[in-house]
């Protein structure tokens, strides 16, 4: 591990030089974007203001060049493991984004930056998340539980793509407290408990009554990649005739088509690469609790096969690899 | 059947070519009796089932999903069955949450085992009715 004492900007605009370019949240028109910039003019208003509007892993999609052309993306650890679950499944180059994570302290939606501009209400995805630490990716930015922040190495390619910029680098040794859980057990027993509640499915209904199947969930989750949606397809999505049939079929059907099918499937779809970063929530136009489904309600899955996604690059998607002796039927 | 209440289950099955669609045959030659409940859909491998069907069926209504493979190591393609038996377990854990996950069940049934076929059946059927009707039949979904 090598350490890099420099402040966040600075760093930044160290990088730039050598790198195609950097995505980082800025603060603009009153608001926190991601940027994707290529010159340092357009760098001035970095912020780590801890406002979530999506996640960076979705802009990150369809970086495929490799090394020939690589950005750098500052991200939080949510979006820092959707970005190695993407790799897994082909749909960023691992190659061609250098990532520096940064610590978490918890995120509030953007709309809460518009309205009030204050920190009330933190998002129950951040609530509950046992990962707020800078541990994954190249880079990270170490700053909480710290007196002074700093940059530490966490694979090779950061400490290459550091020392290629010339920003000096000290070997030292980094041990961090671990994140405290207890506040975040605490609400995860919440939702859990809430959960629970929803124990058939006539009750999911209930919880999914004010869905409109806009689909915002799903567009803006890192983990839903298909390019061709099986609810965008005339099976997923029937219309006119193709409903009318069904209708015939069954007396009557209840609109928009497939509701509690979209869910159920988007619920198994997500399941072992969630990283619970609660973007389909921020998104629902219904307020629908999302993070109580994805990830706590697929959470079992992950257990099922010891997988943090995320958590290591090279291990395989639970659902893409197998072993001759486990689970049931044997 | 024991239970007096009429009600007879709709079992969904999807078997494997290979082996359960085979024992299911069997099962039917050698005229062993069992619960003529299932619907069987063939596919050419329990690693063709997307779990889509199996949310579909029981969204559709049915009573009861049965899954049907090659034993471990007699996949006509080699591993399709290790690859579908995580894809049915995780999506066990899903619908474990909303008490569907006993109406699905998944089996190794080889083109020898007409009468595991039938014992299976039996069971399946007797679960499903002590389960009563999926509770989505009667939903406008």
């Amino acid at each position: 591990m090598k350490v890099a004492e420099l402040g966040f900007e600075e760093l930044l605009k160290t990088l730039l030089p050598t790198l195609d370019g950097i995505v980082v949240p800025q603060k603009l028109n009153g608001g926190v974007f991601y940027t994707l910039v290529t010159s340092e003019e357009k760098l001035k208003n970095a912020t780590l203001e801890p406002y979530f509007g999506v996640n960076c892993a979705n802009i990150l999609k369809g970086f495929l060049s490799g090394e020939k052309r690589r950005v750098a993306a500052v991200v939080r650890p949510c979006e820092a493991r959707a970005v190695i679950e993407l790799v897994k499944l082909n749909q960023i180059s691992r190659d061609a984004v250098v990532l520096i994570c940064v610590d978490c302290e918890g995120t509030y939606d953007t709309l809460e930056l518009a309205a009030k501009g204050g920190f009330e209400n933190q998002r129950v995805a951040c609530k509950i998340c046992e990962r707020r630490l800078a541990e994954f990716g190249d880079i990270a930015y170490v700053r909480l539980g710290v007196e002074k922040p700093f940059f530490v190495t966490l694979t090779p390619k950061g400490e290459e793509v550091l020392s290629a910029a010339g920003v000096p680098l000290k070997e030292r040794g980094v041990s961090r407290a671990p994140q405290s859980l207890e506040e975040v057990q605490k609400a995860k027993e919440e939702i859990k408990r809430q959960l629970a509640e929803v124990n058939s499915v006539e009750k999911l209904l209930d919880v999914l009554r004010e869905c409109i199947l806009c689909k915002n969930c799903r567009d803006v989750c890192p983990i839903c990649y298909c390019k061709e949606c099986f609810f965008e397809k005339p099976v997923g999505a029937p219309m006119g005739d193709a409903l009318l049939n069904i209708a015939e079929l069954r007396g009557g059907i209840r609109l928009p088509a497939n509701l509690l099918l979209f869910h159920l499937v988007r619920m198994y779809h997500v399941s072992v690469s969630c990283v619970g970063c609660g973007a389909c929530e921020s998104a629902c136009p219904k307020d629908l609790p999302l993070t109580m489904l994805f990830p706590v309600g697929t959470e079992s899955v992950r257990e099922l096969f010891d997988y943090v996604p995320g958590r290591d690059e090279t291990e395989p998607i639970p659902l893409l690899t197998y072993e001759e002796d486990e689970l049931e039927p044997r | 059947m024991e239970s007096g209440t009429g009600f007879e289950p709709k079992v969904v099955g999807f078997t494997c070519n290979w082996c359960t669609y085979a024992g299911a045959d069997l099962a039917g030659t050698s005229r062993t009796k069992y619960p003529p409940n299932i619907r069987i859909v063939r596919v050419m491998c329990s690693g063709r089932i997307d779990p889509i069907f199996v949310i579909k069926a029981l969204v559709n209504g049915a009573d009861a999903v049965f899954i049907g493979g090659c034993h471990p190591g007699d996949c006509h393609y080699i591993q399709g069955n290790y690859f579908a038996r995580r894809r049915i377990n995780a999506l066990k854990k899903i619908l474990e949450n909303f008490g569907l996950d006993r109406r699905l069940r998944m089996e190794w049934i080889s083109a020898s085992e007409g009468a595991k076929f039938a014992e299976v059946m039996k069971e399946l059927v007797e679960r499903a009715k002590t389960l009563g009707p999926n509770p989505l039949r009667e939903e406008l979904l």
